[in-house]
């Protein structure tokens, strides 16, 4: 009772300091919690859409037991929907990055940004966005509630159709990821640019959808659900993580160093911005956090199979990717690291919202993809 | 080559009998079971009662040696070794050393770690045969079938295993002869061997002369074509179609020398040494003899040369009377612009540098005929600083 409880009373309370901070005045602040937090709940939704596809593509048969929860974190899309519709209509979108009033400015008169300043023209952004969200929302129609619907009729056909709309979706996937994050991250420091960030925003999409995976199996494990999910199933996650985990620091290395050693100021002051004063610290914090201890600790086979060090590190990988947006967004403000009782009624709430909306969707359908013809290699899925 | 029964194969259908035919015989062979699969089937090392590899730490103490070694080694050479300046980029630049560390590390754990821990560990080298590859069952277990076999001595043993390994669920078994004491077995298999040594050679002939066709192609030719400024070519960026730029007007040169003198007797009379022939001077110009005049004025810049008797040039003895009494001025000149048959660097190596060597050539000079009064000087000058002071003027 006071466990499932919990989440609820975290959300109440970061409820109120967030109206707080909203009355506090500090809009730019406001608006910067607002995306960290809202992103990183997008991160673990998208994750999730990407893994059900994954699998679908990959005709995997592993992970077909387990299917039903990254379906479920899916489910967060329609609500995340409605955070950023709040969002948009609070204004938040118009206090810092590509929105203020001096960038712009800018977009008309310095020649060199004339290719932005089509980018950043309201309809094609605004377009975009809608876009997005309509790709995501259908997609996420299609496979989860495809997959809820083939619970009831049994019908083989929708594996096949899974398949076969996995692969376009892909191409949709990669498209609409490069979208958000060149505009809701990369776009908070409008004249920066790196090719390479669409695909590291992925990384840390691909890894919160995993992390907040496992959680969701272990959490039902816990209640007694799901036992077909066994520590080989676990143990492949696992390896996931850690892959990713890998693939994450191999993107953020090769971006920094790239920028670092050609030394053009037009792409290093990024950097500077984050290597200099009370933001170093937390550019040194961010890669041991994201990649040297889950790296190491993933290692050994046993931590992979064994729930409580597992479901340890899947909430160190989440702390990760929500300090990376603080990291992304935060210091654009230009007003050093900020850290203060706005910052945690945020956290509160959106952890808060999170936790109860994915408790919720976790009753949504049931445990097993009942209707999946495979489902049976899977339960028997051996290493 | 012994021909005594060595292992009883039992062939089963898939994993799962397996496994259940390894829980029948455990309790009577226990270590002389063994399992041979197609495919990797995790956890049966624990059904098998084998202990936990070492493999895993292996590749991790020498991941971790590789990591060390490579960061160490370019540290230690960027920072002390061989200090070069690359863009401006501190000589400790941790970033750029971190795809090397990453090489060496994979390198050491995968290859050395993973590979040769394989070999010794798993593949029990130096044991290059095992009896059960020359047995009729070999192909099947590549294959599709799953042997559990049990180690025998003699043949009643040997019936004894069949007749287990059959009610624990095995459709098919085979004794195998042989044993495996090392330098059974063929040496090498030497038509596959030599086989791969060709297609190697092949490959890589093939590949070398491939690539520098491929590298023709137009949408390959690596780096050839590029929109760059290239100097003396015609270039339609700028409104005079040249790619060289003239100098703004009115640039000073920050680095041009303007020599008032014409000759190097002139010189001498005209230019001082502008540096003290402190230590740090001393080794520069060490390094600038050593690199540009050493092969020409030999070691001791006696006029010994390095060069082969192609060059017919007679470099100076820079110890000879003339040239000791010569002021530095005219060194410097004669290094500046040459004398004769001798090329002028003036344009290769930078003025601080040339007058550099000229203290050196002067710490040549004296100490070819020191007399005992500069050697004692010079004792006692090391015995009292590690860093030796040297050149009096
Ligand atoms: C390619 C061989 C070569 C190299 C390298 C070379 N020299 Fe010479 N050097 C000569 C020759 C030959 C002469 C004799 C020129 C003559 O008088 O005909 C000479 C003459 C000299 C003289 C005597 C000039 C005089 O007034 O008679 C000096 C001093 C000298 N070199 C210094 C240097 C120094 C210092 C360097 C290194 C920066 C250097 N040389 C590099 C070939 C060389």
């Amino acid at each position: 009772m006071g466990k499932t409880m919990l989440p609820k009373l975290m959300a109440g309370l970061g409820l109120l300091g967030v109206i707080g901070a909203w009355f506090a005045g500090d809009s730019a602040r406001f608006s910067a919690n607002w995306f960290v937090w809202s992103i990183l709940l997008l991160a673990v939704a998208l994750g999730s859409l990407f893994i059900v596809a994954l699998e679908h593509l990959t005709r995997a048969q592993w992970s077909i037991v387990l299917r039903r929860v990254p379906e479920r974190l899916s489910g967060l899309l329609p609500a995340l929907a409605v955070v950023f519709a709040i969002g948009a209509a609070l204004g938040l979108a118009g206090n810092f990055g590509w929105s203020t009033p001096a960038f712009r400015e800018a977009l008309a008169t310095e020649p060199h940004l004339h290719g932005k300043a089509i980018w950043y023209s309201s309809p094609f952004f605004i377009g975009r966005l809608v876009f997005i969200f309509a790709v995501w929302l259908m997609s996420w129609k299609l496979l989860a509630g495809g997959s809820m619907k083939q619970d009831e009729t049994k019908d083989p056909r929708f594996s096949l159709f899974a398949k076969r709309f996995s692969a376009p979706f892909m191409w949709l996937f990669a498209i609409s990821v490069t979208v958000l994050t060149v505009d809701w991250l990369m776009g908070m420091s409008p004249r920066w640019f790196s090719t390479i960030f669409g695909v590291y925003g992925f990384s840390g999409i691909f890894l919160s959808g995993l992390a907040a995976t496992v959680l969701g199996i272990l959490h039902l494990k816990k209640q007694g659900r799901l036992q077909e999910v066994r520590p080989d199933h676990l143990y492949s996650l696992g390896g996931f993580l850690f892959a990713f985990t890998v693939f994450w620091a191999y993107i953020a290395f090769s971006q920094f160093m790239l920028i670092w050693y050609a030394n053009l100021p037009e792409e290093t002051f990024w950097f500077h911005t984050r290597l200099t004063g009370g933001w170093y610290p937390v550019t040194f914090i961010l890669p041991i956090l994201r990649f040297i201890v889950p790296f190491f600790a993933l290692l050994s086979r046993e931590v992979k199979m064994d729930a409580r060090r597992l479901s340890l590190v899947a909430v160190l990988v989440l702390v990760g990717q929500a300090l990376d947006l603080y990291w992304l967004i935060v210091p654009e403000l230009g007003r050093g690291v900020l850290f203060g009782w706005q910052e945690v009624a945020f956290g509160l709430f959106f952890t808060g919202l999170g936790l109860s909306l994915a408790e919720a969707r976790m009753n949504v359908g049931k445990d097993l993809p009942e209707g999946d013809p495979n489902l049976d290699a899977s339960l028997h899925y051996h290493l | 080559m012994s021909d005594r029964p060595f292992l009883v194969l039992g062939l089963f259908q898939d994993a799962d009998k397996l496994v259940h035919g390894i829980r029948a015989l455990k309790s009577t062979y226990g270590d002389k079971l063994e399992a041979y699969t197609p495919y990797p089937i995790h956890g049966i090392e624990k059904e098998l009662g084998i202990p936990k590899s070492h493999v895993g730490k292996i590749v991790l103490a020498l991941g971790l040696s590789g990591l060390t070694l490579a960061l160490g080694f370019q540290s230690w050479v960027f920072t002390t070794d061989y200090q070069i300046q690359f863009g401006g980029k501190p000589y400790f630049s941790w970033a750029s050393f971190v795809p090397i560390v990453f090489e060496v590390t994979v390198l050491l754990a995968c290859i050395v770690g993973a590979v040769f821990g394989m070999l010794v560990l798993v593949n029990k080298l130096p044991h290059y045969s095992h009896p059960i590859l020359s047995s009729r069952s070999m192909p099947k277990i590549t294959r599709d079938r799953f042997a559990l076999a049990v180690s025998v001595d003699t043949a009643e043993d040997a019936a004894r295993a069949e007749a287990a390994l059959r009610q624990a669920g095995a459709p098919e078994t085979e004794v195998v002869h042989g044993t495996d004491e090392i330098g059974s077995g063929p040496l090498l298999p030497l038509k596959p061997v030599l086989a791969t040594v060709i297609i190697c050679v092949l490959a890589g002939l093939g590949t070398w002369h491939l690539q520098r066709l491929w590298n023709k192609l137009p949408l390959i030719s690596i780096m050839d074509e590029q929109t760059k400024v290239l100097p003396f070519r015609a270039n339609a960026f700028y409104p005079d179609g040249q790619s060289m730029r003239p100098l703004v007007p009115g640039t000073v040169s920050r680095s041009a020398e303007y020599a008032a003198w014409t000759t190097p007797e002139e010189a001498g009379q005209m230019l001082v040494n502008p540096l003290s022939a402190d230590s740090l001077t001393l080794a520069k110009g060490r390094r600038g003899y050593e690199t540009h005049c050493l092969v020409c004025h030999g070691q001791l810049g006696d006029g010994t040369k390095l060069l082969s008797d192609k060059y017919t040039g007679a470099p100076a003895n820079l110890h000879q009377a003339r040239l000791k009494e010569a002021p530095d001025g005219h060194l410097f000149a004669v290094v500046t612009a040459g004398k004769n048959t001798m090329a002028g660097y003036g344009k290769d190596i930078p003025a601080a540098d040339r007058w550099a060597i000229v203290h050196y050539v002067r710490v040549l000079q004296r100490a070819l005929d020191a007399s005992d009064a500069d050697v004692q000087a010079a004792q006692a000058v090391a015995a009292a600083a590690p860093v030796a002071q040297g050149g009096s003027h």
